[in-house]
């Protein structure tokens, strides 16, 4: 029995520790081979905390700048161990994108420059169906002045000779009618393309192509694309498909759906109906019209929702498009600074990304990346590209820059001088961090970034590293600080921190309990050999040679027990290591790092292992041990103390 | 002769419970090489705990020990137990073999605890001694395998070994049926005489006395009678 209870032990205690360093070494994944790198260095004079998933709340954290990116990545990169340094900025930002009506107006614009005639026919008979269908809606736009221009035909027919002021007008005055169809929070990061994919390998390009050097753009994130940018119907039926379960929910968002009916029609264009009807007819055989379809298709209940959903994007969504933004479109990349400042960059979409075994993480879906110069622009920094612009601006607009002191003489040099007073205004400002641009333009903005992922060569050496790096921070001196993945992750390290505290204290309850258990079993054993330790004592055994005789048992059966433990628990894992673990829910899938956990082992583990139940069971021994040195040889005497 | 045990008004208390009972009320004794003495008495006299002070088993509560000339009073537990392993042999009423060795490992378990005698050497003389008490042809078997008699033979061999000056045995025939018992003191009667061992044995059974070259009567913790 003693021998089971070490391989017991030994069995749970290998496989335990295997998951315990597997799941490390994936949430380890998870934050370095994404955004965070292993050690993160960003400004120390910030009050915030850097946070490189975001807060809780899903923005990002305030942390200021760090100017002069490139002399100080150099002398961190020299320091030991440090394999790649990559500067990143990061901030939250907001994606706002065109109504229907705005992306109709694009598509008819496209094809007008590419002078499409089909295309352009059909995307004009899109846009004048949308159009009518705002002009019918019972609602406050319809009534204005620029859509009732609308109904006049003379309007449409200038269109032939002359689409662009049509267009024009369109874009400008009736389409803004409608408002902004959605505003998309995102995470936005900036580095420079090329570097970010060589350093962290969970980045994917799965569609399009990399941003090319020298190009403003902006990789979407996938997840973000697919469910946060798609056309209203496929969310809406996405989001009935999820809630089915939930008829409350699911009851309010298919009386929406169901009365988009007269919008769909309106968006489908005339040459597009007869194709649609014959689709629809096998589903819907008892309708003989469009009209009827698209309401029954629009009609769904929590057992057809799945089916109607299949069908939409079966025949509907190749006509009208799932998404709402596609590569090559132009995106505004907005924000809003501390000081209410707004940053906006305008961007073209290269591609579409993903973090690989992350895609089901909200957190990492929120990420787009752009070039870093889109990103200081955003950030309100100039480029030196800009400070060019700028300069030659002012030259044709023959505009002078001048000073505060001299800007009263310059402006009234031939005017009676004036009194004023002036009173001080306390500002309040806020969140204004150092370093940051108020509202003006940086100086040095060429080489500002947010924060520096560090990337190691041996991650064994991370907190050597991360003292090495603190002491040259320390020596130059740089106002900058430097934390580990797990400091850096923010509330995802501390996830993890509680994670493995756990596991840790799992641990330690399982080997209290092989402790106990061995104790039982060892003073059950001393009883029932009372007679036989008292008669060597009688014949000469002293008590150091029963303790010893009891500690060698234990070591023996440890070794032998647990060894087989071991080999058969390496067994196992080598076994589920090659399978997997599936992640049942989403708690074990952040947990796993992905869908599935696939644990490993090494000679290390196995040795702590055994080490740890041998150290427990002698410690377990000494009590049974003592209890046996103690029997005194008088009472073995005719079977006495049995 | 040699004076091989000395006892000065040895007195042994044992605390019951609350109650202390004394098991010796002050025993002088002298036992010479050589002798084959029973101790007798009825049960509750105090042969066993005698035999255990002897045996260096057990510390008297007062009075004065002397084993071979020394005194036992002032020594360690530690030189207690080599002493016992030096000097004295042990036979059981309920044999105590270890049942997880075989005949011949328990024969020599003296000579492994002495610790300074070679494997060969000790499978040597455990042979000889097996075959002393007729059992070298069970010498691999475990003593479950044995009868009541044959394990009290392997329990001599083993007592005897060590070529002990003296032989202790409690109740050597008190679990075997009358010839086995008579076999097994005729066989110590036998060893005692052609190795000039002295035998100290505890018994209440007249056939066992009648045996001995000496008898002390213990009653109620005292010496009734000391008859040779």
């Amino acid at each position: 029995m003693a021998a089971g209870i070490w391989f017991s032990a030994c069995f749970v205690g290998l496989v335990g520790l295997s998951f315990h360093g597997s799941i490390n070494g994936a949430l380890e994944r998870n934050v370095t081979a994404t955004v965070g790198g292993h050690l993160q260095v960003y400004s120390g004079t910030t009050r915030n905390e850097l946070e490189i998933f975001g807060k809780d709340d899903g923005t990002m954290a305030n942390v200021g700048v760090i100017e002069n990116a490139n002399a100080i990545a150099d002398r961190l990169r020299k320091v030991d161990n440090i394999e790649r340094v990559v500067p990143l900025g990061s901030g939250t930002a907001m994606l706002v994108t065109g109504n229907l009506l705005d992306r109709e107006l694009e598509k008819l614009r496209d094809s007008v420059r590419e002078q499409d005639e089909q295309r352009t026919h059909v995307a004009f008979k899109r846009v004048r169906g949308v159009i009518e269908w705002l002009r019918e809606e019972d609602s406050e736009i319809s009534t204005s002045p620029a859509l009732q221009r609308t109904a006049d035909e003379e309007f449409w027919r200038g269109f032939a000779s002359s689409p662009w002021p049509v267009l024009e007008f369109l874009e400008s005055d009736v389409a803004p009618l409608l408002g902004n169809a959605k505003v998309v929070v995102l995470s936005l990061l900036g580095a420079e393309p090329e570097v970010f994919s060589k350093s962290f390998d969970r980045f994917e390009i799965v569609e399009g192509q990399q941003i090319p050097p020298g190009k403003d753009g902006i990789l979407l994130n996938q997840r973000l694309v697919d469910e946060g940018l798609t056309g209203s119907l496929t969310e809406l039926f996405d989001r009935l498909h999820k809630e089915r379960r939930n008829i409350d929910h699911f009851n309010s968002v298919a009386e929406e759906l169901r009365n988009r009916t007269p919008a769909l029609l309106r968006e489908l264009a005339a040459e597009e109906h007869a194709s649609l009807t014959d689709g629809l007819r096998v589903e819907f055989p008892d309708e003989p019209g469009l009209g009827g379809q698209i309401r029954r298709l629009l009609t769904v209940t929590p057992e057809s929702v799945g089916k109607h959903r299949e069908l939409y994007r079966e025949l509907i969504e190749p006509v009208l498009g799932s998404r709402m933004v596609e590569i090559g479109d132009e995106l505004v990349v907005q924000g809003i600074g501390p000081e209410g400042q707004l940053r906006a960059v305008r961007v073209r979409v290269f591609g579409f990304f993903r973090f690989k075994g992350m895609e089901d993480f909200e957190f990492a879906s929120r990420f787009c990346l752009v070039n870093m110069d889109s990103f200081r622009k955003w950030y309100n920094a100039q480029t030196e590209t800009d400070r060019v612009e700028m300069r030659e601006l002012a030259d044709e607009a023959d505009i002078t820059t001048t000073d505060r002191e001299s800007i009263e003489s310059v402006l009234f040099a031939n005017v009676d001088a004036l009194e004023s007073t002036q009173e001080d205004v306390a500002r309040p400002w806020h969140d204004l961090e150092p370093g940051q641009p108020k509202g003006e333009a940086t100086t040095n903005a060429s080489q500002l970034v947010t924060y520096f992922a560090l990337l190691l060569h041996d991650t064994e050496l991370l907190e050597e590293t991360l003292g090495n790096v603190e002491a040259v921070l320390a020596k130059e001196p740089l106002p900058l600080r430097v934390v580990s993945w797990r400091n850096g992750a923010g509330w995802i390290g501390e996830y993890f921190s509680l994670v493995r505290v756990q596991l840790l204290i799992a641990a330690f309850v399982a080997l209290l309990v092989m402790a106990v258990v061995v104790n039982t079993t060892l003073v059950v054993a001393t009883m029932e050999r009372y007679r036989e330790i008292g008669t060597l004592r009688s014949l000469g055994a002293t008590r150091g040679l029963v303790l010893w005789l009891h500690f060698t048992e234990t070591a023996i059966l440890g070794v032998t027990g647990g060894g087989v433990g071991l080999l058969v628990g390496a067994g196992v894992l080598k076994l589920v290591g090659t399978v997997g673990i599936p992640a049942g829910n989403f708690a074990l899938l952040f947990i796993f790092g992905g869908a599935r956990l696939y644990p490993t082992f090494d000679a290390w583990q196995m040795f702590a292992t055994l080490s740890a139940t041998l150290c427990f069971g002698i410690l377990a021994t000494i009590f049974p041990a003592n209890m046996a040195a103690k029997i005194e040889p008088a009472s073995t005497m005719r079977g006495e103390g049995r | 002769m040699t004076t091989l045990v000395n006892l000065k008004d040895v007195k042994k208390d044992y605390l019951l419970g609350r109650t202390r009972v004394a098991a010796l009320r002050g025993i002088t004794l002298s036992i010479e090489s050589g002798e084959f003495l029973a101790i007798v008495g009825p049960s509750g006299s105090g042969k066993t705990t005698l035999l255990n002070v002897i045996g260096c088993m057990d510390v008297p509560s007062s009075g004065e020990l002397m084993i071979d000339g020394r005194a036992v009073a002032a020594m360690s537990d530690r030189q207690r137990t080599q002493l016992r392993l030096n000097c004295f042999g042990f036979i059981f009423q309920n044999f105590n073999l270890m049942p997880a060795l075989t005949v011949q490992q328990n024969v020599e378990l003296p000579l492994l605890l002495a610790g300074s005698v070679a494997a060969g050497h000790r499978r040597h003389m455990a042979a000889v001694w097996l075959n002393k008490v007729g059992l070298v042809d069970r010498a691999g078997h475990r003593p479950s395998e044995l009868s009541g008699g044959q394990q009290q033979r392997v329990a001599i061999a083993r007592a005897l070994i060590g070529k002990p000056k003296l032989v202790l045995a409690d109740e050597p025939t008190g679990n075997l049926d009358t010839k086995t018992g008579k076999q097994i003191i005729e066989l110590m009667r036998t060893i005692a005489l052609d190795n000039n061992t002295t035998f100290v044995f505890s018994t209440h059974d007249p056939k066992v006395m009648a045996a001995a070259t000496r008898t002390v009567t213990l009653i109620d913790g005292c010496i009734e009678q000391d008859a040779a």
